[in-house]
């Protein structure tokens, strides 16, 4: 396909034309901010867990080329999680357009420098998405409209694009047979594990203790999960985007309860798209 | 280039980008963004934050070790115990059927990765015995006797797959290797 057709296909998806609602500006506010404040925790988290490194980790991303051992010691991961602090909040304010660039940038060295299997949170994942496009829009689009209706857009379109990625990789690895309920038996084992040997004690929940007992309802509870990741696609478009952000949120709920995990950030921005806009937005309209 | 044509080309490039539409320049930088984002996670194991094949929970059943520490109220009579009936295994951690009361290692500081990295070995070697004795030499712990178990996660089909096996004894003189694994004594 020409670029020429591309653009004029998915060019006014964007809606650089239309004009920008009062909901839209309270969307886009509520995002930026879960963004940075995702974004700051994660850098001072990310630092404490390079700090208290003692061995070798697994490289990654940037530390496959450099060697970033160096910021385990005189306190260099707490100087650069300060760094992207300031960045984050440089980006928020609008005072310096590449900040959120340099904060994007600070935090892939930090992921790099902690990276330990298991266990992996992908919700930072799509904080780093959401940050990604923050960054391009504050640097590519001048106009404050455009700057904002850019950075959800990608958003939108990096998170669909990751679930689908995601459900693709596991049809890839591991088949259909990915969502065979053994195999949720033994995620929550290794976490019930993880938990009873760093806590001492361990009990399974209701929700545990019931897909424990049924392996059919194991196996249910993968498939509508995979189906859930693979419709990601759905993120993409206005009509199905609160939908499908809702059922998202659901699975996440649900692995939250089933493997002992606290509640994931990227709940946070699904349950912002979980929202109906178009109907909050009409009643901002109808409002005198 | 002349210096002059050269600047020309340049003035004209930048004119050109800023004249660049919104929704074409959106369309190239996501476009750009795609790539980037195949070839940086392809090119890094799936890895490449925040670009990800999220490659870890795709590997459905791979099998998993970790370590669980329990205190021993006497060292004699629980260690005969052990020596004479472990059962082959254990299909839950929740229960009371290990012997001892568990040890939370965060209570101790100690690394829960870095044990398991001594369960997860075949065989214990002296040297790999009087490290893992060092690492319980902590306040706390001086004259609690401690068994280090090896939990283990397969698939099997049937049941939740959970082995649990009980492979070093530590006490204040020492580590002292228990079983070696019912898995290898069961394969050989």
């Amino acid at each position: 396909m020409s670029r020429a057709k591309l653009t004029a296909l998915i060019g006014p998806w964007f809606g650089f034309g239309s004009a920008e609602t009062r909901s839209d500006r309270v969307l886009f506010r509520l995002f930026e901010f879960i963004v940075v404040f995702w974004v700051a925790l994660y850098a001072w988290t990310w630092a404490s867990q390079i700090a208290a490194l003692d061995q070798s980790v697994e490289a990654t991303g940037l530390a496959q080329h450099i060697d970033l051992s160096f910021l385990r010691s005189n306190g260099r991961s707490w100087l650069i999680a300060g760094l992207i602090s300031v960045f984050a909040l440089a980006g928020i304010i609008r005072i310096l357009r590449p900040a959120y660039t340099a904060a994007l940038f600070l935090l892939h060295v930090q992921f790099s420098a902690r990276f330990v299997t298991p266990p992996i949170d992908h919700s930072s994942h799509v904080i780093g998405l959401c940050l990604l496009g923050l960054a391009i829009a504050a640097i590519g689009f001048k106009s404050g409209p455009n700057r904002r209706k850019f950075a959800l857009a990608f958003a939108w379109l990096s998170m669909g694009f990751g679930y689908l990625v995601s459900a693709a990789t596991k049809l890839l690895v591991a088949g259909p047979r990915w969502a065979d309920g053994t195999h949720l038996w033994m995620w929550i084992n290794e976490r019930a594990t993880d938990i009873a040997a760093r806590t001492g004690e361990f009990e399974p929940n209701v929700a545990q203790q019931v897909l424990l007992d049924n392996l059919w309802l194991a196996t249910a509870v993968l498939t509508v999960g995979l189906v859930c990741h693979a419709s990601g696609f759905f993120l993409w478009f206005r009509q199905t985007r609160h939908i499908q952000a809702a059922a998202l949120l659901v699975v996440h709920a649900g692995i939250v309860m089933l493997l002992g995990t606290s509640p994931q950030p990227a709940m946070w921005l699904l349950a912002l798209f979980a929202v109906p806009w178009e109907r909050v937005n009409a009643a901002f309209a109808s409002r005198p | 280039m002349e210096p002059k044509a050269f600047a020309r080309t340049i003035s004209r490039k930048r004119i050109r980008r800023k004249r660049l539409p919104a929704p074409e320049r959106a369309v190239r930088i996501v476009t750009a963004s795609l790539v980037a984002y195949l070839l940086l996670a392809g090119l890094h194991k799936g890895e490449f934050w925040p670009f990800s094949f999220y490659p870890d929970y795709a590997q459905a059943g791979s099998p998993w070790t970790r370590a669980l520490v329990r205190e021993l109220p006497t060292e004699s009579a629980v260690l005969e115990t052990l020596q004479a009936a472990w059962p082959r295994q254990q299909e839950t951690i929740y229960s009371d059927v290990l012997p001892g009361k568990p040890l939370a290692l965060s209570d101790h500081d100690l690394s829960s990765r870095l044990l398991t990295q001594y369960v997860a070995e075949p065989a214990w070697t002296p040297e790999r015995l009087a490290a893992l004795a060092v690492l319980f030499e902590r306040e706390g712990l001086e004259d609690r006797q401690l068994i280090l178990f090896r939990a283990r996660g397969e698939p099997d089909g049937a049941t939740t797959g959970l082995t649990i096996t009980p492979v070093a004894f530590i006490s204040s003189g020492g580590a002292t290797p228990l079983f070696l694994g019912a898995t290898e004594s069961d394969d050989g």
